[in-house]
């Protein structure tokens, strides 16, 4: 099920938020939650909603053990079936025909076995959550492990559940303890309201507007102009910012809801000095998820170059399983690496300079998680003006104009702080802003795509 | 802070203001023009408003002597093909509707004086059939008509609460297909454009998809992929097709003619499907007759319109070239009436 869809709005939110409300025991508030959320998963595959239900099931048994706690035995059966589930879904078709090279007529039989796996809806993001929470309990980070129903909510809770923020048991620790006690909060829901609000037009009308306006020049690549090239990869930049910002935005939304405060997953990432500092801002979850459970056991700072070259390098098959993502991991490693090197003249440049120049080297990024290796190439040579034949038209003026008015609401409002700033503002002038950006979204909600970052 | 009832009241009554637009009509009678022959293009209309474009222009005249009613199964079928003058025929029928919706356009046209002494229905073929709820009506005709059927049903001993639920199902389920179909900014805008008078219903062409001055519509191109399918598995509901024949049936004390045509298929999909039929379409084939024989209506079943290049193509595997579909109708209206 999708955030952007009728059904979720008009059916599945109102009659769980409502039950929610009704229901005032803590346990069964845990367990509606539960129920709602694989539901919501389930619409996508019963399949899919099983394995997420016998990965809680085994995590949960393993993890609740006091002698989990410095047990590296039982961390290790913890984990490894939960990696090889995600290894099985996601990267075993990488796996047999890109790394080993194994052509489907080559061994038809045995290929037969992997050719059809669909790959279950944010399996990446549900997997380092209950990695973490595996990690933690190992670490001793968390004392108390949670009852069943408390874990299960926590891990399968459905506005994060497939595209993340990527939240640690102990962030939201105290809300699950209380959950009972949520109560119709009239400045909660206004918060709420606000975050749902913005993040629906951020990915119906913006994202969904500029991934339609530049999708004749996703199909061609090769046959673009330099300036429609151009054109495409600061669309995309403001597409995949929106689509990925919003998704997060209307989960925050939906969290407090139901009385949970999710972490911030975006920090205005376009506005970053430095590459270093782009990580900082953009899908914040997963850079701290990275950095706490990979990047500091490798050993952290001291060797330095190899470590980040490694974490970029599984930060890009995060993303998907392909070389293109693993290339993409590798750019943004290297481009660390190098900042790292030349940080005192970088530092010294212009603020305006250091953004743009980050924002640019961030955006051109992106070609990759678009196009493979033969369209990045294709694109690379119309971009530099070598295209064979230029067939795409060049952007319109409205294409332009959709691209102004993303870079507007990219750099200019924070969003956060007038969705958080529940006094100021006329109440009335809220109600309405907020009323008329959901209308505007519901308007154009059917012909809304799927979230960009469920794929991963 | 935000005041949430209030959000909830404007999100509800923004939506219910822009569903309004998206319906509002041209303001011009579209199919009020100089030639019998031009193609007008309303531009983009959900059902609602070609069927009350269509009920509209035959209110503001005497009653037509000829009507069909129907689907887009019937809606290729012009007054020049049938043999009738444009101006004593008319095509009620809307793209995507219901049997029921073409009931509901009658009773429409016989609550306002305005119903045509022949009425012809277009039932669909009963191998595809399929119980949509009736589309062209505005949302609050629909429930309160889909209301009426139910309260009516329940008299029925055959009914039960599995119906019952199944039937309350299949109108929700309805309502958010048509307002899928209705809300969008596509409609909206055109509504907006009627709205304000900028609509200025247009000129159409052969190459598209047009409505002629008789209310029917010009098909264009033939569909490539035509061919064999699979036997479609959605079945008509029996309760509400007879008492959609006895609704029909009240017509006939207002002195008109009923004909109901089952809409060909494509010949070798026809074939096929008819090859050892179910026991279920078998069934609902003879209570049909025996219902038509009760009530006096000419029922016929589906001819086989085989394909040939003088004649016209077959648009796509359901919707018959309207040379030959007509030349049938109208042999059998001729055979069964001498009203004309």
């Amino acid at each position: 099920m999708l955030f952007n869809s009728y059904l979720f709005l008009f059916a599945f939110l109102p009659v769980v938020a409502a039950a929610f409300f009704v229901v005032r025991h803590r346990t069964c508030r845990l367990w509606l939650i539960i129920c709602a959320s694989f539901l919501f998963y389930g619409m996508s595959g019963v399949q899919h909603a099983t394995v997420l239900g016998l990965e809680v099931v085994w995590v949960y048994l393993i993890a609740r053990s006091p002698r989990t706690v410095g047990d590296p035995i039982r961390l290790t059966l913890s984990l490894v079936p939960i990696f090889l589930a995600l290894f099985y879904y996601k990267y075993i078709g990488f796996f047999i025909a890109d790394v080993l090279m194994i052509k489907e007529t080559d061994t038809a039989e045995a290929f037969s076995l992997f050719s059809d796996v669909v790959l279950p809806a944010g399996i990446s993001f549900f997997t380092f959550q209950l990695a973490a929470f595996s990690i933690d309990r190992y670490r001793g980070d968390v004392d108390e492990p949670p009852s069943f129903s408390g874990f299960a909510a926590y891990i399968s809770f459905f506005p994060q559940l497939i595209a993340g923020p990527i939240v640690r048991y102990n962030e939201i620790r105290d809300a699950l303890a209380d959950i009972g006690s949520c109560s119709w909060d009239r400045e909660r829901l206004s918060r709420a309201v606000g975050y749902i609000s913005f993040g629906l037009a951020l990915k119906v009308l913006l994202a969904d507007t500029l991934s339609d306006a530049s999708a004749h020049y996703v199909a061609q690549p090769g046959e673009l102009a330099p300036l429609s090239a151009l054109y495409l990869v600061f669309s995309y930049s403001f597409q995949i910012y929106f689509d990925f910002y919003g998704y997060s935005l209307i989960a925050i939304g939906l969290g407090l809801i139901f009385g949970f405060r999710f972490p911030d997953n975006f920090m205005r990432p376009y506005e970053s000095l430095n590459i270093r500092d782009f990580w900082r801002r953009w899908h914040i979850t997963l850079s701290y998820w990275i950095r706490d459970y990979l990047y500091r056991p490798l050993g952290g700072n001291q060797s330095y170059m190899r470590n980040i070259l490694i974490v970029f390098a599984v930060c890009g098959l995060w993303h998907g399983a392909g070389w293109t993502f693993i290339v993409w991991g590798l750019y943004h490693g290297v481009l660390v690496i190098m900042y790292h090197a030349c940080r005192r003249f970088w530092d010294r440049m212009p603020v305006l300079l250091q953004q743009g120049l980050t924002f640019t080297l961030v955006s051109f990024g992106w070609v990759l998680f678009i196009f493979d290796f033969d369209g990045t190439l294709q694109f690379a040579r119309a971009l530099l003006g070598g295209a064979d034949e230029v067939t795409a038209p060049l952007p319109t003026l409205e294409m332009w104009l959709y691209l102004g008015i993303s870079a507007a609401v990219c750099f200019f409002p924070r969003l956060e702080k007038i969705a958080e700033n529940v006094s100021g503002a006329s109440p009335w002038l809220k109600t309405a802003g907020y009323a008329s950006l959901l209308v505007l979204a519901i308007l154009f909600l059917d012909r809304s795509q799927g979230f960009i970052y469920f794929r991963f | 802070m935000v005041r949430i009832p209030l959000l909830i009241g404007l999100v509800i009554g923004g939506i219910a203001g822009l569903y309004a637009m998206a319906l509002t009509l041209p303001g011009k009678d579209i199919f009020d023009t100089a030639s019998p022959s031009q193609l007008m293009d309303p531009g983009p209309t959900a059902p609602s408003i070609a069927g009350h474009m269509k009920l509209r222009h035959a209110r503001n005249r005497p009653a037509f002597d000829v009507g069909v009613f129907g689907n887009s199964r019937v809606l290729m079928l012009g007054a020049e093909s049938m043999g009738f003058k444009t101006g004593r025929y008319f095509n009620f029928a809307i793209a995507s509707d219901s049997f029921y919706g073409g009931v509901l356009a009658a009773r429409t046209l016989a609550e306002n004086g305005k119903l045509p002494r022949t009425l012809v229905f277009g039932l669909d073929n009963l191998n595809l059939q399929r119980d949509n709820n009736p589309s062209w009506p505005y949302i609050w005709h629909r429930i309160q008509w889909a209301g009426e059927r139910i309260v009516d049903a329940v008299s029925d001993p055959g009914v039960s609460w599995a119906w019952l639920a199944r039937r309350v199902w299949r109108s929700v389920w309805s309502e958010v297909i048509y307002f899928k179909q209705t809300f969008g900014p596509t409609m909206v805008k055109a509504g907006f454009l009627r709205l304000i008078g900028a609509d200025a219903a247009l000129e159409g062409s052969a190459e598209n998809r047009n409505f002629r001055a008789d209310g029917s519509v010009f098909n264009p191109g033939r569909d490539p992929n035509i061919g064999p399918m699979a036997r479609p598995s959605a079945r008509m509901d029996m309760i509400l097709f007879l008492d959609e024949l006895d609704r029909i049936g009240r017509f006939k004390e207002l002195g008109t003619r009923v004909f109901i045509f089952e809409t060909p298929l494509y010949p070798e999909v026809q074939r096929q499907l008819e090859t050892d039929p179910p026991a279920y379409v078998n069934e609902v084939r003879e209570r049909w007759h025996e219902k038509c024989r009760a009530l006096g209506f000419a029922c016929i079943d589906a001819p086989l319109i085989e394909e040939d290049d003088a004649d016209g193509r077959w648009y796509d595997v359901s919707h018959a070239p309207e040379k030959p579909w007509a030349r049938f109708i109208k042999m059998h209206m001729v055979r069964a009436a001498d009203a004309f």
